[in-house]
């Protein structure tokens, strides 16, 4: 989003909502055999930016930052490799909220980029060798957030292509709107 | 900003392994492999693999590897689909699905590597299975249709039973022959912890195709057909047939040891190392060594359980009864011992066995398969002895001045069958 757009974003919302989110995601893309596919547990934080645009339709981005808790491991002690992977996802919104006092219901759709960093570590016999690599994949999809108060929770299904193929992931997050 | 796109978009697709290409042969690739010469232990090497069409997409000139390949067990349950096919269509209606393999892998200094362990089990697979063709086509003169025919090798694939019944089992650490679909299994590392993955010891790639081997040489060849398709497939039989009968031939403890021995001599004498499996389990790999604790072990000492506790235990011997019809029996236990007596008639020496001993013993096979034939037709069931199989191995040294080494180490471990006068060429 060009500075412009922001600058005019921010002066026409009558209102913004920033919000901050715990996620955890699986996201399940190729190893070796693509049709069995690898899953990667993340954790990590989101925090965004919504602009209301009337009628309840609301717009805007937010910033994911996810890793992977616990490292994959494969192999025996001779022979094994390690895997951490860590992402940065910036992505626009939009979606129609429906609200009921406190409560709200939140369905949006979203797409953008993620780019991101594998940890490799392959050991052979003696030898550690650092592969480590960058990542990216470009990505689309769509959520439902529930939104009591201040309180949010949500989950968030997806998919795209990225240097390794097709991946696909599904996200549970709560939060908070500030 | 025009100009500086496409130079973005460059650099992020060569972040992917499609940036390699196709990878035809001769390539060099980094494998773990053993170190040639008197240090023989395993270690990351880099070799050159020929056979290739495109290595990190699985083709091969002398295979396909698929991953995730499917193999049934039971392709069909009615034995009229059996009896009106060739072994050949059987075996393509018992591969189900697959993917075409996604290494991941990277050039550096013109050699491919691999950036994980699988796609490094990937690698070191494909290389060894070509070197495992390359021993019995070029360095025993023995080619078949075990080594002519490509076989598919599943990598991280699983068995189902049936198509109708796609409930599958994935295979852990371990590697197979699947002679149902006469393909091989490269199988994943889940439980093991020491030791290397099989598949990383290239003896393993020439102990598995020895299975295809000794099927395609002795049942596939001649009038056994129809007395193995039962063996093979015997859910397509149970019918006609009863489940004890379909059962105690499937699970033939003689077949399956001797099977196990030749695949294991053979490996041996790819390796140069009668420790077989030392460097994938090594303290497991006991019972296989050649110069371990069966060393002095017979037949008759195994059937009749008359071997020390730990080896009752080892080979899961049943200690008052009939081993031949025990369906516990670790038969590699009999494995070991012809491995152990072929190893000995090659004075020990690795050179001796591959030079003298091997192609006489795939000679063997050829004879064995006639035999094999010759007793299953009279019999009405798939038949196989061990008598059989020693004296059709010997019948091939006709003639050759090894042929008595050979009798002489038969004769030591098999004493109760020269003394039934089973091994007749033998004098």
């Amino acid at each position: 989003m060009s500075v412009t757009a922001l600058a005019l974003l921010l002066t026409c919302a009558p209102a913004l909502e920033v919000n901050v989110d715990l996620d955890a995601q699986l996201v399940g893309k190729a190893a070796v055999d693509p049709g069995r596919g690898q899953s990667h547990l993340l954790a990590g934080v989101r925090g965004g930016l919504l602009t209301p645009l009337g009628g309840g339709v609301r717009a805007g981005f937010d910033v994911g930052l996810h890793s992977e808790l616990l490292p994959r491991v494969r192999g025996t002690t001779r022979v094994n490799s390690v895997a951490l992977e860590s992402t940065l996802a910036p992505r626009g919104i939009v979606g129609w909220r429906a609200s009921w006092g406190p409560l709200a219901l939140f369905p949006y759709a979203f797409a953008g980029p993620k780019v991101g960093v594998r940890f490799l570590f392959l050991t052979a016999f003696d030898e550690v060798r650092n592969n480590t690599h960058p990542t990216w994949a470009l990505r689309g999809g769509g959520g439902l957030t529930f939104v009591v108060g201040r309180t949010r929770m949500g989950v968030e299904i997806g998919g795209g292509v990225g240097e390794r193929g097709l991946e696909s992931y599904g996200l549970l997050t709560t939060g908070l709107a500030l | 900003m025009v100009t500086r796109v496409p130079a973005l978009v460059a650099a992020l697709l060569l972040t992917g392994a499609g940036c390699l290409g196709p990878l035809a042969g001769p390539v060099d690739v980094e494998i773990v492999t053993r170190q040639p010469g008197a240090e023989n232990e395993l270690e990351l090497q880099v070799v050159t693999v020929e056979s290739a069409i495109d290595l990190a997409r699985g083709e091969g000139e002398l295979f396909t590897f698929r991953a995730g390949q499917t193999f049934y067990s039971s392709p069909f349950l009615e034995q009229a689909a059996y009896d009106d096919r060739t072994p050949e269509e059987l075996f393509e209606a018992a591969r189900g699905d697959g993917s075409t393999p996604d290494p991941d892998l990277y050039r550096e200094d013109g050699v491919i590597r691999a950036r994980e362990h699988d796609s490094l089990m990937y690698l070191s697979s494909f290389a060894h299975l070509e070197r495992a063709m390359q021993f019995y086509r070029d360095t025993l003169d023995r080619p078949s249709t075990a080594t002519e025919r490509p076989p598919v090798v599943s990598f991280y694939g699983g068995i189902v039973a049936s198509p109708i019944l796609p409930l599958p089992v994935n295979l852990s650490d371990n590697a197979a022959y699947f002679a149902q679909a006469d393909g091989l299994f490269v199988v994943p590392t889940v439980l093991q912890s020491e030791g290397v993955a099989p598949f990383f010891e290239p003896g393993v790639a020439v102990h598995e195709l020895s299975h295809r081997v000794f099927e395609h040489r002795v049942f596939l060849g001649g009038d056994a057909v129809p007395l193995w398709k039962r063996a093979t497939y015997p859910a397509g039989y149970a019918d006609t047939t009863s489940q004890e009968d379909l059962t105690r031939v499937a699970l033939n403890p003689e077949r399956r040891g001797f099977n196990e021995g030749i695949a294991d001599i053979h490996a041996v004498g790819y390796t140069r190392d009668p420790d077989l499996l030392g460097g994938v389990s090594p303290s497991g790999s006991a019972l296989r060594n050649l110069e371990g604790p069966l060393a002095e072990v017979t037949f008759r000492d195994l059937v009749d359980a008359n071997v020390q506790e730990d080896l009752i235990s080892g080979c899961r011997l049943d200690a008052g009864g009939d081993n031949l019809n025990n369906r516990a029996l670790n038969y590699y236990c009999l494995g070991t011992v012809l491995a152990i007596a072929l190893w000995e008639a090659s004075d020990a020496d690795a050179d001796v066995l591959v030079a003298e001993v091997l192609p006489r013993v795939q000679d063997g096979l050829d004879l064995l398969g006639e035999r094999v034939a010759e007793r299953s037709l009279e019999s009405g069931e798939l038949t196989f002895r061990t008598d059989d199989g020693l004296d059709s191995i010997v019948r091939a040294f006709a003639g050759h001045p090894r042929q008595a080494d050979v009798c002489a180490a038969f004769g030591a471990r098999y004493a109760d069958l020269f003394a039934a006068g089973g091994v007749p060429s033998c004098p």
